[in-house]
Formats: structure tokens, C-alpha cells, sequence
């Protein structure tokens, strides 16, 4: 039996940063997680820091927020992030797309984002080797990031244990230690680890960890694919991302069927990461399949018919978490004392810093920087008995 | 239908298939090559045969004839590049086409490639791998160059070296790093009792390469390359080892050479039977990390086999031994149990496997690297060719904390080229190892993602034969 002032749950982007937060402001913190450190959908992820693609009424606060800490979380880690500009462009798939892009483009700019519209002409300008052809223009924004998703989690891990936080990897939560509706440990593996606060930031694992609870969280997940291409060189310049993902949100319907999504990313060592093929399933798995490969590949040869001759290294897959109404859960949670959440979050990495000092206020002050009442477990509906 | 796949068309896979076809089930036999033999029985192109073939070559194709059978389906030029967590369905890939493929029992018999050494210059050109030296010979009838020193250890190298200098070369060194004669004991040279048509073999090549003036060294190897990138290889810098394989540089000569060809043993190639979730352990002597196996050859995961030097360094007599023994056990398996007379059937094969393994851990004795090979790297030497990753780098990801070759490879990108590690991972461990003081078997395994080979983005357009055709059952 141990005890600790917390216990942070998943060591994925956003539990790394907790727990470096957490134990920054003297707590003495263990993080759990059932496998290692970032090895859950963190790792599939490309590592972009995104802001235009944000959901605008209750995201985009938070992700402007939340980019503002990269500009000095490198020097406040002391650790190379391999940080990086990368700009993003929004390409319109469909005629549809343009009223939607240039309608998001006035509302981003009045939240001060320079995002710009670019017709086809002016694309091919931007990335002269993207088929514009294919295209009806694109929303570009110049300044998005994209950093090494293993540095930002091991540096937040690194600088966690030497302020005295305890990492305990292939240690799964085997069961939680309730009294009287408050939550006072975990069981695992190594015994029962006793702490005031409980932090979920479990993922797409999170309904199943709330069932454990007593508890339900409505998160469900789609089952990603993606790919890595070999040293291309500088053959795109920037982030292609299809602007269907936000019309048509995740929803189980959406994604019953395998399909892929345009989703293409340079990477700083000149590869190239290409998806996104996903479909809803109800079951964990790391597999991708020849039917996402070939999906994933010819949307990339329509976008990029010079990639012809490069070479897959490697596929994987990955659980995507997202939630009905495209919000996170973030903070406590009502008839459960000791328990905060921090799962289900879109475009993870950019508000990654902003959630560890978010969860860290909530649990130090009580109160935060950031308006959370939207994105409380409370907001949902409990299911029907 | 049972329907058995079997993985590789070298010595193991031969005969697992022949094996398997004779007890009555339908076997596919899957082969990335163009031709069947796989590396000891690799054949030339047609056109390219000489009017005499040599023993070894009659013997090849009186093996490769017996594939001739109703029951088998042998598909040329396809690779199998992932395999599923229950170890039955597999990507198939041939020419444009990637699909999914189910068999009731699969039999990987995959074999093993070169363990390199990381010195100052290795990566120049002109040095190679002694097993990519074999192929050029044996394959093409090219000469991998016109001077050349073979560094390294185990037999192979004698072999090699013979078969370069009746090519026609010039081989000016054979460098074994093993002083494996100070390792034959009182315990255990009784293995060595009947092996006279092994020892000849050895002797013959030795006496090829004495006539055609090869200095051959025990207890010496190969510290560094000479060269540049432009003109090649030129050079060598040759020391003696100490016990532990570390160089005594005051002792260090520098010799003339435009080839490099370099083997330190073999690594079991394990990619297929990992991604299935194979349960597999650190065992020196067979090379590496290796599958668990039950008497039959099966591994952890039912109804997946793994025999030849893909499950262990064994040589190509075990692994047809073991092939034989895999694909009759696969064949009267029911429901991936083997019932106690099948088990009585099969106990003379299981014993033929033993006499061959005494001998097997002798050898693997004689020529097992030492870690002092792991200094032969300075700090700007590349350790992970794929992705240009030097020692220094490496040193920094387990200064940060990193402990095993997975973390190094996520903190440095060492293992994440085209070749997921197969090099580097050995190297890695070996840095790890040298620094932290663990042992390899600690270092644990780089993390494999399919397609297990580099796949072009062009080529996955189909979804493969027809059941006419012989595709997907």
C-alpha cells in the first residue's frame, strides 16, 4: 500500500503533462499506465499543433490557449521538442466545402487567426506538387506547428520524475478503492495506491475505466490507420487536411465503413505521414489491414500522384477517441469526490501543455484559467436505465 | 479444407511443404524470390547455369523438383508482409497487388541475415555483408569487387572466401574473430565426433584460400574502414581481440583492399512470428531473440510453426530437419492439438533434431560475438543506417533515461527506416548495453509495424488472385 497526493491514469500526451504540472507544484504524483509511455493513440498521432480545424464556439478558446504555451515550454522542459512551424491548409473536397471554409475563415480571423482562402491557382503557388485539380481551393493557415510526440512526452515525463513523480508502466488499474461516493485509489499490480485526487486521461479506455467507477462516460472511439512513407524530400510543404471532418463529425453512422480521410504530413526528417482510414469499433486494437492501406494510399496518390514509387515503412493503427457533441470531459465529476477527468480530446497535442496547468489550478485553487463548465461530464445526460 | 502456408522456400520451408503435401494436406508455399531454394540453395537464372553443375547444385534441384506436387501451390515473388494476433491470416503482396490470406496452420520458416558490426566507416561503399558477397556469386556470378578482406565469424566466412577467390578474386584477408580453437574443451569435443564431412568442407575452403595466398587470422578483425564516399572503399584497419572482441590498437595494422565483406553470425529473422504475438526469448547461442517452441515446433500461438534459422541458428541441415518434423506435425494436427500417437510417430524425428543441435551449440560456442565488438563504433560512427543515427545520439537517449531499443527508437528514430531495425536493433542493444551495463536480453525487442517490408504506395491497387487462380481459400 502507498500513498500519494495523486494519481494520474494513462501516460499518454495529456497525463505526461499532468503529471509534470501536478508534481511542479509540489504534489507527489504516481502515473500508471497499462503499457509504457505513449504508446496508445499518442504515439499513432502526428504530432501537429493545430488551430484551424478546431470546432469555433467552444474549442477554439481553449486551442488559442493552448498554443500559446509552446512558446516557452521548450526552454521550461530543456528538451529539444524538435518544435517546428508547419503550416496547415484545409483543402476543399467538394464544391460544398468553399461557403463552409470561407465562412470559417471571417470567424477565425475575428479570433484572431490569419487563416487565408486560397483558390486553386494560388494553392498550386502554396504546394506546386498537390493535384489542385482535385481540389476546389483551400483555407491555409501559416502558422501551425508540428513537434516529435516522443520528446514532448518523455521530456514532460523526464522533468515529472526528477520533481519526484513515480512512473509505473505495464501496471494496469485492476480496480478502484470506493467509500461512500468518494474515490480513494486504484488497485494495481504493485497493491493498492492510495491518493486524494484520482486523474482519468485514459482516452478512448475511458468508458470502460467509468463502468469500473460506477460512472458512465459517453466516449466512444474509431479505430484509425495510418502510414509512414520513406525520405521523400520536400515534396509538400505543409499539412493537408480534409475540410469534410468537421461537417461531417465522427459519429457512429459517419464511420461504420472503413473509409479514409485526407490527412498528409511532412515530417521534419522528410518522410511523410499519410491517412487517415477509419471505421467505429468497439474493440482495442494496434492493427491496420490491406483494406486501409489501399484506402489510405489512394487518397494520397490523388492528391500527390508523384508518391507513386514511395515505399510504406510502416502502418498502424490506433483508438481515436471523440464524444457525441465533439467536446472533451474535463474536471471533476458530480457524486464522485477525488475524481477528474481529461479524456477525449480533438487535436490533442496543442492544448496537451494548457490541460496539465488546467487540471493542476482545478486541483491546487479550485478555480482555472479556462471556463470549463462546457466541457464537464455534467453537460451529458445520464444514460437510460 | 485444411490448408497449411508455409513461409520461405529455403532448406526449412522445402521441405516442410514436400512434407506436408506427402501427408495429405493442401499447402502453399510463399517465397519472395523468384526462384525456390532461399539463400544455401539460391539458384542462377536458367540462362546463366553452367553445363556441370556442382553437387550442391544437383542436390538443390532434386529438392526443388519434388515441388512438383498436386497438393502444393507455390507462389513466386510474394511476400508476406504482416500477419494477424491469432496467426492465421497474412498480407500477401505480389506485383500490384496486396490481400489477405487464411491458412489452418502457418509454418515460418524465414531464415536469418548478416549481424553487422558498427566500426568507422561501415557504411562506405564496397563494404558489404558476406551474405550479400553469397548472392552476388551465387545468384548472378558477379564479383562483389577485385580485392577483397573478409571480416567476421564462423564458417561462413571460409565458405565465402572460397567461393570469391574460385570466382576469381583476389582475397587478400579472411579475419575470424572468434580465437575459436582456445574455446574446443575436453567438454565438448566430443561434438565435434562425426562431423568428418563438416570438418572437410572446412578444411577444403581453408586450403582454396591458403593457395591463393588469403592471409587467414584467428582472433582479428576489421576496426575500420578506409575510403570515401566517392571513391569507395581503399582500405582497412585491422587489430587483434582480446577475449572480449576488444581491439589492442598498438597492434594495429593498415592493409590495402577495395571490398569489405563483413558477418559476425546471424539474427534469426523473427518479424512475422512477433507481429503475431509469438511468445519469443534472448538466447545467445541461437543468435537472439527467438520463438519459444514446443517439441513439434509450434509456437506459443497455436497452429503457428517456426523452424530453420529463423526460429534459431541452426544451418541448413537442421533447418530441413526441423522443416520435415514441422510440416508432418502441422499436417496431423487436429484443432492445433497433437494427439499421443502422432507424438509417438514423430519421436524418431524429434530425436534425428538432437545429435544436430549438440553439434549447433558447439558451434554457436566457437562463434559467439563478444561484446568488446560494441567499442569498435566512436561517437560519430552511424549505428542506424536507415536513419543516420550515430553513437552520440544514442548515448543522449539513454543519458535521458531510455533503456531498452524501443525507447532509444522513439527518442532518436535508430530502427525506424526501411528496415524496422533488423540492423540496428543488435547495435542499439549493444550501446545500451555498453553503457548501463545490461544485458541484451534487458534491451528488449524493436517494436514491428506491417508492412514488415517496404511496400510501394503504387503497388497495392489489387487485392490479389482468384480462388482459381490460387488465391484467397
Amino acid at each position: 500500500m502507498s500513498t500519494w497526493d495523486a494519481i494520474v491514469i494513462g501516460a499518454g500526451y495529456i497525463g505526461c503533462s499532468i503529471s509534470y504540472y501536478l508534481s511542479r507544484a509540489g504534489l507527489r504524483v504516481l502515473l500508471l499506465d497499462q503499457g509504457g509511455i505513449g504508446v496508445g493513440a499518442s504515439s499513432a498521432n502526428y504530432g501537429n499543433i493545430q488551430v484551424q480545424d478546431a470546432e469555433l464556439e467552444y474549442s477554439l478558446p481553449m486551442v488559442l490557449a493552448g498554443k500559446a504555451c509552446f512558446n516557452t515550454l521548450s526552454e521550461e522542459l530543456e528538451s529539444d521538442l524538435e518544435l517546428r512551424t508547419l503550416g496547415c491548409l484545409l483543402i476543399a473536397e467538394k464544391e460544398s466545402h468553399i461557403a463552409a471554409l470561407k465562412d470559417r475563415a471571417v470567424k477565425l480571423r475575428a479570433a484572431g487567426v490569419e487563416a487565408a482562402w486560397l483558390n486553386r491557382d494560388e494553392l498550386h503557388k502554396v504546394e506546386p506538387n498537390l493535384a489542385v485539380e482535385q481540389t476546389f481551393g483551400a483555407l491555409f493557415n501559416p502558422d501551425e506547428m508540428q513537434l516529435n510526440p516522443f520528446k514532448l512526452m518523455w521530456a514532460f515525463v523526464y522533468q515529472a520524475q526528477k520533481q519526484g513523480c513515480v512512473v509505473q508502466t505495464n501496471s494496469p488499474v485492476r480496480g478502484f478503492i470506493l467509500e461512500n461516493g468518494r474515490l480513494l485509489g486504484v488497485q494495481t499490480d504493485q497493491g493498492q495506491q492510495y491518493a486524494a485526487v484520482t486523474i482519468l486521461a485514459t482516452g478512448a479506455w475511458s468508458k470502460q475505466l467509468g463502468k469500473q467507477l460506477g460512472i458512465h462516460i459517453p466516449v466512444s472511439h474509431v479505430h484509425g490507420q495510418a502510414a509512414v512513407i520513406g525520405f521523400v524530400g520536400p515534396i509538400l510543404r505543409n499539412y493537408l487536411s480534409s475540410a469534410a471532418f468537421f461537417e461531417e463529425a465522427h459519429s457512429d453512422e459517419g464511420h461504420a465503413r472503413l473509409s479514409a480521410t485526407l490527412a498528409i504530413a511532412p515530417t521534419a526528417h522528410g518522410n511523410l505521414l499519410l491517412g487517415e482510414a477509419s471505421e467505429v469499433v468497439d474493440h482495442f486494437s494496434q492493427e491496420s489491414s490491406p483494406e486501409g492501406i489501399r484506402a489510405i494510399s489512394q487518397v494520397a496518390l490523388r492528391y500527390l500522384p508523384a508518391l507513386g514509387s514511395a515505399n510504406i515503412l510502416r502502418s498502424w493503427g490506433a483508438p481515436a477517441a471523440f464524444t457525441a457533441d465533439g467536446r472533451p470531459y474535463l474536471g471533476p465529476v458530480d457524486d464522485l469526490e477525488g475524481l477528474f477527468l481529461a479524456v477525449a480530446f480533438k487535436s490533442t497535442v496543442v492544448i496537451t501543455p494548457l490541460i496539465g496547468r488546467v487540471i493542476t489550478q482545478l486541483i491546487m485553487e479550485g478555480q482555472t484559467e479556462l471556463d470549463i463548465r462546457p466541457y464537464l461530464l455534467s453537460r451529458t445526460a445520464p444514460p437510460p436505465r | 479444407m485444411k490448408r497449411i502456408a508455409i513461409v520461405g522456400a529455403g532448406p526449412a520451408g522445402l521441405q516442410a511443404a514436400i512434407a506436408a503435401a506427402q501427408n495429405g494436406v493442401e499447402v502453399t508455399l510463399i517465397d519472395g524470390n523468384t526462384q525456390p531454394g532461399g539463400q544455401y540453395y539460391r539458384q542462377p537464372p536458367a540462362n546463366f547455369r553452367p553445363q556441370a553443375p556442382s553437387k550442391h547444385q544437383e542436390k538443390a534441384a532434386a529438392l526443388i523438383a519434388r515441388l512438383d506436387h498436386d497438393r502444393i501451390n507455390y507462389l513466386s515473388q510474394t511476400r508476406v508482409l504482416s500477419i494477424s494476433a491469432d496467426g492465421r491470416k497474412m498480407w500477401l503482396h505480389r506485383g500490384h497487388d496486396l490481400w489477405e490470406f487464411e491458412a489452418t496452420a502457418v509454418i515460418l520458416a524465414t531464415g536469418a541475415y548478416d549481424r553487422p558490426a558498427a566500426f568507422p566507416g561501415w557504411t562506405l561503399p564496397g563494404v558489404m555483408s558476406v551474405g550479400a558477397a553469397q548472392t552476388a556469386i551465387k545468384g548472378q556470378r558477379v564479383l562483389p569487387g577485385k580485392k577483397i578482406l573478409l571480416a567476421g565469424t564462423g564458417p561462413l566466412l571460409l565458405a565465402a572466401g572460397a567461393n570469391l577467390v574460385w570466382g576469381g578474386a583476389e582475397v587478400a584477408f579472411v579475419l575470424e574473430a572468434s580465437n575459436f580453437t582456445d574455446h574446443i574443451t575436453s567438454k565438448n569435443w566430443s561434438a565435434l565426433w562425426g562431423q568428418w564431412p563438416r570438418l572437410r568442407e572446412g578444411a577444403n575452403y581453408l586450403l582454396a584460400l591458403r593457395k591463393a595466398g588469403a592471409v587467414y587470422r584467428t582472433g582479428w578483425s576489421v576496426i575500420k574502414a578506409l575510403g570515401t564516399a566517392e571513391e569507395g572503399v581503399t582500405g582497412a584497419v585491422i587489430a587483434p581481440l582480446d577475449g572480449q572482441w576488444q581491439p589492442l590498437i598498438e597492434k594495429a595494422e593498415k592493409v590495402e583492399c577495395d571490398t569489405i565483406c563483413i558477418g559476425y553470425g546471424f539474427i534469426p529473422e523473427t518479424a512475422l512470428g512477433r507481429l503475431a504475438g509469438a511468445a519469443h526469448g534472448y538466447q545467445n547461442e541461437l543468435g537472439g531473440w527467438v520463438p519459444q517452441r514446443d517439441p513439434f515446433l509450434q509456437t506459443s500461438v497455436s497452429g503457428l510453426y517456426a523452424v530453420g534459422d529463423g526460429a534459431g541458428i541452426g544451418g541448413a541441415v537442421l533447418s530441413e530437419l526441423e522443416g520435415r518434423l514441422a510440416g508432418t506435425a502441422a499436417s496431423l494436427a487436429q484443432d492445433g492439438e497433437h494427439k499421443p500417437e502422432f507424438k509417438r510417430k514423430l519421436k524418431p524425428q524429434i530425436k534425428g533434431l538432437e545429435k544436430e543441435r549438440k553439434f549447433q551449440k558447439l558451434y554457436s560456442q566457437l562463434f559467439t560475438p563478444q561484446p568488446g565488438m560494441h567499442s569498435w563504433a566512436q561517437e560519430d560512427t552511424v549505428i542506424c543506417r536507415c536513419e543516420n543515427v550515430n553513437r552520440a545520439a544514442i548515448e543522449s537517449a539513454v543519458v535521458l533515461g531510455a533503456q531498452t531499443i524501443n525507447e532509444v527508437k522513439g527518442l532518436t528514430r535508430a530502427g525506424m527506416g526501411s528496415c524496422q531495425g533488423r540492423l540496428c536493433s543488435h547495435l542499439v542493444a549493444g550501446q545500451i548495453a555498453r553503457l548501463t551495463g545490461k544485458l541484451h536480453a534487458d534491451c528488449g525487442l524493436s517494436s514491428i509495424r506491417p508492412p514488415i517490408n517496404p511496400l510501394a504506395l503504387a503497388d497495392v491497387t489489387g487485392r490479389g488472385p482468384t480462388i482459381e487462380e490460387g488465391g484467397e481459400s
